[in-house]
Formats: C-alpha cells, sequence, structure tokens
C-alpha cells in the first residue's frame, strides 16, 4: 500500500506528475467509488473524482498524517465534492413523518447480497436519501453531523433515512421476487 | 448495517481504465490552469475598468463645478462695477452736507493703512450688518454673515449678475452713535440715529437656476456592485446617493446667521474595495471611499455701501466690523447671497458584515468605519457686485459614521440582485479665525462653523459570482 508521507506531500505539492499519477493510479478506484454512491443523478461520478483529485492536488498540505490515513481524508474530499453539487431541494421532507415510529432495523438482507449488487440498490435510491443513507449507515456520521454537512434540518435528516431504508426494502423485494420470477 | 458489510462498501474498487482516466484528469488541470490565467486576466481588466469609471466619476462631478462657473463668466449680461455703480449711485441730496456735518461729529478714529488709501479701497467698499431694522432700530449689533474672504489673492469672477431692481429712496438720514468707547469695541451695540437722505439701493439677485448644481440623476446611478473572486474575495464598487435630498444638515455658526437658509443639498458617496468571507455569517470589507456633498446657501440682509471711504466711523459692532465712510456717501444695500459649498472627503474605510437569510433573500447588515485621509471644504460666493469668489478650507475634528442594510435575492445562477440602504452620519468643524478687509459684501465671520450631517443615502445592489 501506498504510504502518503511528508515527502510524498511534497512531491505533490510541487506538482510532480509522477507522484501524481501513482496517487491516482493507488486511490481512483476506492474514490470513485465513493463518488458513485454520493455523486447527485446529473454529476458523473467520473468527473465528480476528477473534480476531487484536483483539490486533492492543490489543497495536500492540508492533509496531516498523524491524524488519519489518507484514504479516508481523501474520500471525504470526494464526499464533500458530491455534496456541493447537489441540490437542496433534494431534501424536500421536513417535516418528521408519522410512519417514522415503524423503525426499520432488519437490514440483514445486505449480508446476503453481493457489495456490486448492494451497490447498484443504493445507487438508485434518489438524491437526497442516498446521501444520507451513505452518510449514515456507512459513513457512521450522526444526524447532528449530517444536518450540519448538508445544511438541513436535523428532523429532515431523520425522515430522508427513514424513507430511503423503506425504499431500499422496497427495491430489494422487487428484485427478489424479479429473480424468482425469472428462475422460476 | 453490519461493519464488514460497511468496509466493504467503503473500500470496493470500481473498474476503471486508469490510464485513459488520468489523461483525461491531466487535460482537465491544464485547462484550469488556463482558465486561472484567463480569470485573472479579466480581474485585472474589470479592476481597471472600475478604477476608471471612479475617475471618471470624480471628472465628471469635477466638470460640473466647472461648467456653473463658466456659466458665471461667459455671460454676456455682466456688469461691470463702473457700470453698477453709475447706475446705483444717485447724487448726493441737498441734505448731504447736514449729513456730513452730523458725520463729522462721530468720533474720529485712526484707519488701518490700507483703509487709509481711497485708491487701494475701491469705491463700492461695503460692510454688511445683522439687523434687518438698522435704520432705525437701537442697540442692534452688526454682525457678520457667515464664511470668510481668507485670501487677498482670491480669483474674482464677474457672473451675470444684474439689478433686477435699484432705485433710490430719499429719506431722513440716520445717525449711527456707538454706544461705547471704541476701545470695547468687540462688545459695542450700535446705537443707530436717523441719517438724512440716505440713498437706498435695493439689490436682488436675478438668477434661481443658472447656478443650480444640475446633478443629472441619470448620470449618477446608485448601483452597488460586486464581483466575487476566489476563495471569499471579492471585489466591490459602491455608488450610494441621495441627489435631491431631504437629507437634514445642521449648520452652527458662532456668529448668528442672518437669514441664512439651505436651497439644496446634495450627498454622494463612492467607494472601491475588497472584501473578504471569514465565516458562513461574517464578512469584512475594506477600502476607499470619495464622499462628496454640494450645499447651496442663500442669506438674505440688509449692509451699507460706503461709496467713498473716510477716516469717519459710522458704526461699529460686536466681530469688529466697522463702517468708515461720510454718513452721505453709505447707502443701505438689500442683499440676496448665494454660496455654494461643496465638501470633498477621501477616506479608507473598513465594515465587518453580518450576514443571515431569511425566506430566500440574503440580509447583510453592515457598520462602516471611516478613517478620513482629508476633509475639505470649498465655497463659492456671490457677490451683490455679480463677483464669484471661491476659495477652499481644510475641515477638522472629522468623525464619519456608516450603517447600512442590504438585502439581497438570488436571480440567476450567478447573479444577486437587491437593494441598500446606508445611514450615514458624519460631523465636522472648519476653524474660521481670518478677519476680512475683503471689499466685497460677502459672507463673513470668525470663530468656529460646526456641521452635523445625518443622511439616507440609496442604491441597487448586482452581486456576480465569477467561480
Amino acid at each position: 500500500m501506498l504510504v502518503v508521507d511528508k515527502d510524498f506531500i511534497e512531491r505533490i505539492k510541487c506538482k510532480d506528475p509522477r507522484y501524481q499519477k501513482l496517487l491516482f493510479e493507488t486511490y481512483s478506484k476506492m474514490l470513485l467509488t465513493t463518488s458513485r454512491r454520493y455523486s447527485p443523478a446529473h454529476i458523473d461520478p467520473m468527473d465528480n473524482m476528477h473534480d476531487a483529485f484536483i483539490k486533492i492536488f492543490e489543497k495536500i498540505e492540508l492533509y496531516d498524517p498523524a491524524k488519519g490515513d489518507f484514504g479516508s481524508w481523501s474520500r471525504r474530499i470526494v464526499i464533500n465534492c458530491a455534496l456541493e453539487k447537489l441540490n437542496k431541494k433534494s431534501y424536500s421532507h421536513e417535516k418528521y413523518p408519522e410512519v417514522l415510529s415503524e423503525s426499520i432495523d432488519d437490514f440483514n438482507v445486505f449480508e446476503k447480497m453481493k457489495v456490486d449488487d448492494l451497490m447498484k440498490i443504493i445507487n438508485k435510491l434518489p438524491d437526497g436519501y442516498k446521501q444520507v443513507f451513505n452518510m449514515y449507515e456507512i459513513e457512521g456520521y450522526s444526524h447532528k453531523e449530517i444536518s450540519d454537512t448538508l445544511g438541513i434540518k436535523e428532523v429532515s435528516s431523520r425522515s430522508n433515512l427513514f424513507r430511503a431504508k423503506k425504499l431500499l426494502q422496497e427495491l430489494i423485494n422487487n428484485q427478489n421476487y424479479n429473480h424468482q420470477w425469472m428462475t422460476a | 448495517m453490519d461493519d464488514s458489510i460497511k468496509r466493504k462498501i467503503i473500500f470496493h474498487e470500481s473498474d476503471m481504465e486508469i490510464d485513459l482516466e488520468w489523461s483525461k484528469l491531466q487535460s482537465r488541470m491544464q485547462e484550469k490552469k488556463r482558465r486561472g490565467v484567463l480569470f485573472f486576466f479579466t480581474l485585472g481588466i474589470i479592476t481597471l475598468g472600475l478604477s476608471l469609471i471612479g475617475i471618471q466619476s470624480y471628472n465628471y462631478f469635477s466638470d460640473i463645478d466647472s461648467k456653473s462657473k463658466n456659466q458665471v463668466v461667459n455671460n454676456k449680461e455682466y456688469v461691470d462695477n463702473a457700470t453698477l455703480l453709475s447706475k446705483s449711485i444717485s447724487p448726493i441730496n441737498d441734505n448731504g452736507e447736514n449729513i456730513a456735518d452730523l458725520a463729522s461729529d462721530f468720533q474720529q478714529i485712526n484707519i488701518e493703512k490700507s483703509a487709509q488709501d481711497e485708491n487701494t479701497i475701491n469705491s463700492n467698499t461695503l460692510n454688511t450688518a445683522k439687523s434687518k431694522n438698522f435704520k432705525s432700530a437701537s442697540k442692534k449689533s452688526i454682525t457678520s454673515l457667515s464664511g470668510l474672504v481668507s485670501n487677498k489673492n482670491i480669483p474674482h469672477i464677474p457672473s451675470k449678475i444684474a439689478f433686477k431692481e435699484s432705485k433710490i429712496i430719499d429719506g431722513k438720514a440716520e445717525s449711527i452713535q456707538p454706544e461705547k468707547s471704541r476701545n470695547e469695541s468687540t462688545s459695542t451695540q450700535l446705537q443707530v440715529e436717523e441719517f438724512s437722505s440716505l440713498p437706498k439701493k435695493h439689490l436682488f439677485l436675478a438668477y434661481t437656476n443658472q447656478f443650480e448644481l444640475n446633478y443629472d440623476d441619470n448620470k449618477v446611478l446608485p448601483i452597488s456592485r460586486k464581483i466575487n473572486l476566489l476563495r471569499g474575495w471579492s471585489l466591490t464598487n459602491t455608488t450610494l446617493g441621495n441627489l435631491k435630498s431631504n437629507a437634514n444638515i445642521t449648520h452652527n455658526n458662532t456668529n448668528d446667521q442672518n437669514e441664512l437658509k439651505r436651497n439644496s443639498l446634495e450627498v454622494l458617496s463612492t467607494s472601491l474595495g475588497l472584501n473578504k468571507t471569514i465565516t458562513k455569517n461574517l464578512s469584512l470589507n475594506f477600502g476607499y471611499q470619495y464622499q462628496r456633498i454640494n450645499e447651496k446657501m442663500e442669506a438674505k440682509g440688509i449692509g451699507y455701501q460706503v461709496k467713498q471711504i473716510s477716516n469717519t466711523l459710522i458704526a461699529t459692532g460686536q466681530d469688529q466690523q466697522r463702517i468708515f465712510g461720510a454718513s452721505n456717501q453709505v447707502r443701505e444695500v438689500k442683499y440676496n447671497l448665494l454660496s455654494y459649498n461643496h465638501h470633498t472627503s477621501n477616506s479608507i474605510f473598513l465594515r465587518p458584515n453580518l450576514h443571515t437569510s431569511m425566506k430566500g433573500y440574503d440580509i447583510i447588515l453592515g457598520a462602516k468605519w471611516v478613517i478620513p485621509v482629508n476633509f475639505n471644504y470649498q465655497y463659492e460666493n456671490i457677490s451683490i457686485e455679480g463677483l464669484s469668489i471661491e476659495s477652499s478650507k481644510n475641515a477638522e475634528n472629522v468623525k464619519i459614521r456608516n450603517f447600512d442594510l442590504q438585502i439581497n435575492r438570488k436571480i440567476y445562477k450567478n447573479l444577486t440582485l437587491g437593494l441598500t440602504g446606508e445611514y450615514m452620519s458624519s460631523t465636522w468643524n472648519y476653524d474660521f479665525d481670518q478677519p476680512s478687509i475683503d471689499p466685497q459684501l460677502i459672507m463673513q465671520s470668525t470663530g468656529l462653523t460646526k456641521y452635523k450631517l445625518n443622511t439616507f443615502l440609496f442604491g441597487v445592489n448586482l452581486s456576480y459570482f465569477l467561480n
């Protein structure tokens, strides 16, 4: 695994293309996955990843190896790049839905799925739902952090998460139904 | 969700052609670099343009001043002093001799050297008196009007002013008896008795429009422009005005004004600055500010004109003004004088702005700290002889405070439109400490003139986001 240490950072700061390419080769595939999970529907995840890499090259001096690994830091930049492009109208559910009391905790169904399939299903979520779901369920953000990051109310974050989960269940059920129907 | 699934998702690597994407990324970086160069080039052009606008605005206002002065100079209706005198001074009537006798009884004094030489002092020497009832009233003090002639080399520009009415009224002469001795002249009040047959001249300045300041509202666009640059920096150019102003300006002179009133007042403020966004709710604006206040003042009153000066003291007053001359050479003059004052200041400013949003509107509240670099007062008095007298002075103790409120709304992807209201409160002083012996009927004072201006300025905001 590539070690991004101070020397490496200096090389990137000097805009050495060999080191830039090395960084790109090492992290681009992982960051493309992240970009796909967060990019709004109207944005090409590849373009978003390119934007993120340009930012990474420009802001590399802000990365402190002592505070965490480079993968997490660069992933955060990809996420922020994607969220900047997200239209605020995507978070339209300001009111706390009454059905929220029916909590959805059973996500064991994911364990039986391949990661690619799982990603595909998550990416089918509409903008607003997808980002909140990813931030809360996968990155481990709290609703407070999500509301601060996205500039929405906390209640909207909860609402979107609830709807995202419900929609995912429906998508998975439909997929299972279709699969059973096709294999029957 | 189970952690292992999370890790699988996070570290999942998507398929991609690395070399192809790398070359795409490189070309994008090249394009960004090219756009950066173009951006700074554009920024340079815009900065240059805004500076030119500022310079042109400055020249525009200067040009207006010179235009109005040219109107004065080039007017064909100019009536020179000799003509005026020939029209206005009447022969001394039969009672003149008696008047001279009366005048000879008055206290004889030594006149200043300059006043002694009749050749050096024009025959139309005229001194002003405060009291409208100077002719008949007793114990009325002579005081001066506001303003100052501080320089003997002041340019005297002939104007088109002509007498609307010039007539002589025969009447009883008045004798003027100083109540106290000359040594106590600073506190002496006049006691006016009657002269016999004092020739009177009623002068009215005929113009009203020629000296209007004529600021064209259409040419002065009160607009605030803001171009948002990179990394929270933006360039601001603001021109706010209150051209047909209802602004309140308080003018306090240590000497009483003799029916001094303000006919018009115009306030204009323009600035060029840089704005830096500090946090989401705070930004800092700093730069250069030019401010101009124009006022047209009108003074009415009654003064005295001395045709031929002599060493006879006719009257003296609180401010040591003295009228010297034989009483049959003195006549009363009603006057109506205009003065044009331009207060200009160059300042640097620092303004913290608080930002908030409400129902799609961005609300910005700012308080401007203004540090004046210079504050100048140019004034132009029009005398009854039709002369324009200009001079200038630097202000002291200048304090300027501005508070502004902006309400903006995004109307297009990169464009924001809104309104600005700015409250300006400023105070400044002019120290008039040079007594005048200028022979013109002009406003004269000694002491301190204090100005206090409170006004609201308005403008339109236009913000453009380059990035």
